[in-house]
């Protein structure tokens, strides 16, 4: 198990390429997008000093917004393609098999349902999470050693301007915790795209995927008077952010503070970002322990109908 | 020496059909055995079972272990093909070694690129690249890199033109088979490894209705060609079967003595396709 397991995680990026493929070719989009308006405020006659002041990455007032969104768009962008990424992975990552019959070659192997059904989930939340994290930091990398170069032709000190008031390091464990406990907290959800992709004909694994779900909340809603299911699944979706980070904090940063302040906290190192991470309260809530033994039965299905389906 | 795969009153349902029913038999090491029966026989089944792909009622012990519940230990010791068509499209060939070598202990990542290098195969082409011959020599090559006490191979060359199949049947033969090693194949191409076996399983209807040496079967079933002013006297040693070729008549005889046969026109061991059409008309007879 112990030395199979890292070669069943290499097979998984050999045949689903676009788990880093994907992340790969945002990040190259990212960086292609921040070039193009560079030089085309460059070539509609802006001056270097103009172009840097216009996409906001220095000073205030607009107060380091563009150095902020250096950071925090490429990581959103690649948080949608990492849920889009690991969703048609993980519904698609046990059916294939049986659709291409690699699976009778894949069973005449020394390998247990048990280990290539962690290993596909292991891929959902672990690996597909830290490919995309290393894409996050050399996209924030290529970002902002370009933006300062753009500021030092311009005459301007990069250091004390971009790179010394973003705090980078704070900013990436921020981001890898999220990524952690999103994993974690969303773990019963990917269970049951595997459970799913384990047990249903290749064509009708979206099917499995959401018509049990439409069919129970329609029964209850007619049946009980108090619904279960329905707000269960909501509170999966809005519950794990709140349960993660410290509730102050959620939602107040970036949106909704006065960006000169921000500005002034950022360069005086008076915010510390990491204030905002609870992994204390995190572990105590009892939906992250729900959830993960939710996990561990759909997994232990997924296993089941895999020995079952071959 | 203890038998290599023992079976004892092995049943396979499904609902009302019986695809093996109640079948008990032994295999010896360092045999190769050819498993034969028509379409829908119970041949896949009963190698599912012994491979531990399907549950059963009844005992079966391969290599010491209950293939069933201890699966991944038995796929230590054995290698099979299940379908030569199966590698998945995606994978490269070395990604393939690659992947063989770190899952099991037994594979030689050096035999398998030797016998690899004998091929057209490149190391760095796509399965999908690769013509549906090509795709079965490094199936194979893969699978007989695999220091396995038994090797099962369903129907391994279906398919495949006529060239290949008797290049792979000789090197099966003279680079893996051993004293040490035992084979299990299944083909509708009976003729084609009649040479390389040891031993011959019929089945037919979930049950085994010939299970020989080679050797017994030359010395117990006796084919006789005669004319037809012959035919009455030979139809006294009751044969289990006649057909009629060019104007003459062909007996298959279980147990006849051969010298007195002799007489009556031309006497040989009958070829196993024969032999399995006259055993199965009789036993569906009956």
């Amino acid at each position: 198990m112990i030395t199979t397991m890292p070669m069943l995680l290499r097979r998984e990026l050999w045949e689903h390429r676009a788990l880093y493929a994907a992340p790969f070719v945002l990040a190259a989009l990212v960086v292609f997008g921040f070039v193009l308006s560079f030089f085309t405020l460059i070539f509609t006659g802006s001056s270097v000093n103009a172009a840097v002041s216009a996409l906001e990455l220095t000073g205030a007032p607009g107060g380091l917004a563009g150095g902020a969104a250096l950071v925090g768009v490429p990581f959103l962008f690649m948080y949608f393609v990492l849920v889009g990424v690991v969703f048609f992975y993980s519904v698609s990552a046990l059916s294939e098999e049986r659709k291409d019959r690699s699976i009778l070659f894949w069973r005449s192997l020394p390998v247990t349902d048990t280990e290539t059904v962690l290993s596909k989930f292991l891929t959902a939340i672990l690996v597909a999470p830290v490919i995309t994290i290393v894409m996050v930091v050399i996209t924030h990398v290529i970002l902002l050693v370009l933006a300062s170069v753009a500021i030092m032709i311009g005459g301007g000190n990069p250091v004390e301007l971009l790179l010394g008031p973003l705090p980078f390091v704070q900013i990436w464990v921020l981001l890898a915790y999220m990524l952690v406990t999103a994993s974690l907290w969303f773990a019963p959800v990917v269970a049951w795209f595997l459970i799913c992709s384990s047990f249903a004909k290749n064509r009708s694994v979206f099917v499995w995927v959401f018509v049990p779900w439409l069919v129970l909340i329609m029964l209850e809603g007619i049946v009980f008077r108090k619904p279960f299911v329905a707000p269960m699944i909501a509170r999966r979706f809005s519950d794990g952010v709140p349960a993660a980070f410290d509730a102050p904090a959620v939602g107040v940063l970036p949106d909704n503070i006065d960006e000169e302040v921000f500005f002034e906290m950022l360069k005086a190192n008076d915010l510390n970002i990491l204030e905002l991470i609870a992994p204390g309260k995190f572990l105590m809530t009892p939906g992250l322990w729900t959830g993960l033994i939710v996990a561990a039965i759909f997994l232990a299905g997924a296993i089941y109908f895999r020995r079952l389906r071959a | 020496m203890a038998p290599l795969i023992q079976a004892k009153n092995v049943s396979k349902h499904y609902g009302d059909v019986r695809a093996v029913d109640d079948v008990s038999f032994d295999i010896e090491p360092g045999r190769i055995v050819g498993l034969i029966g028509p379409n829908g026989a119970g041949k896949t089944t009963l190698l599912q079972a012994v491979l531990g792909l399907t549950k059963y009622q009844g005992s079966l012990s391969v290599c010491g272990i209950d293939p069933y519940s201890d699966r991944q230990a038995l796929m230590k010791s054995i290698s099979y093909v299940a379908d030569v068509a199966v590698l998945p499209k995606w994978i490269t060939v070395s990604q393939l070694l690659d992947y063989v070598d770190a899952v099991h202990p037994k594979f030689s990542r050096a035999d398998a690129e030797a016998a690899l290098r004998q091929t057209k195969v490149k190391p760095n082409a796509k399965v999908k690249a690769l013509s549906k011959g090509m795709v079965a020599q490094l199936h194979l090559s893969v699978i007989m890199a695999i220091d396995a006490q038994l090797l099962i191979l369903d129907e391994p060359t279906l398919g495949l033109d006529i060239l290949f199949r008797k290049t792979f049947y000789s090197e099966l033969l003279s680079d893996y088979f051993n004293e040490e090693r035992t084979i299990i194949i299944t083909t509708h191409q009976v003729e084609e490894i009649e040479n390389i076996l040891t031993d011959v399983m019929f089945i037919d209807n979930g049950r085994i209705v010939l299970n020989e040496t080679l050797e017994s079967i030359g010395e117990q079933y006796t084919e006789l060609m005669a004319s037809a002013e012959h035919a009455d006297a030979a139809r006294a040693f009751q044969p289990i079967s006649e057909r009629s070729v060019f104007g003459k008549t062909v007996f298959t005889f279980a147990g006849a003595p051969r010298e007195q046969l002799k007489s009556l026109g031309e006497v040989r061991t009958p070829g196993l396709a024969d032999l399995f059409v006259a055993r199965i008309s009789k036993e569906r007879a009956a």
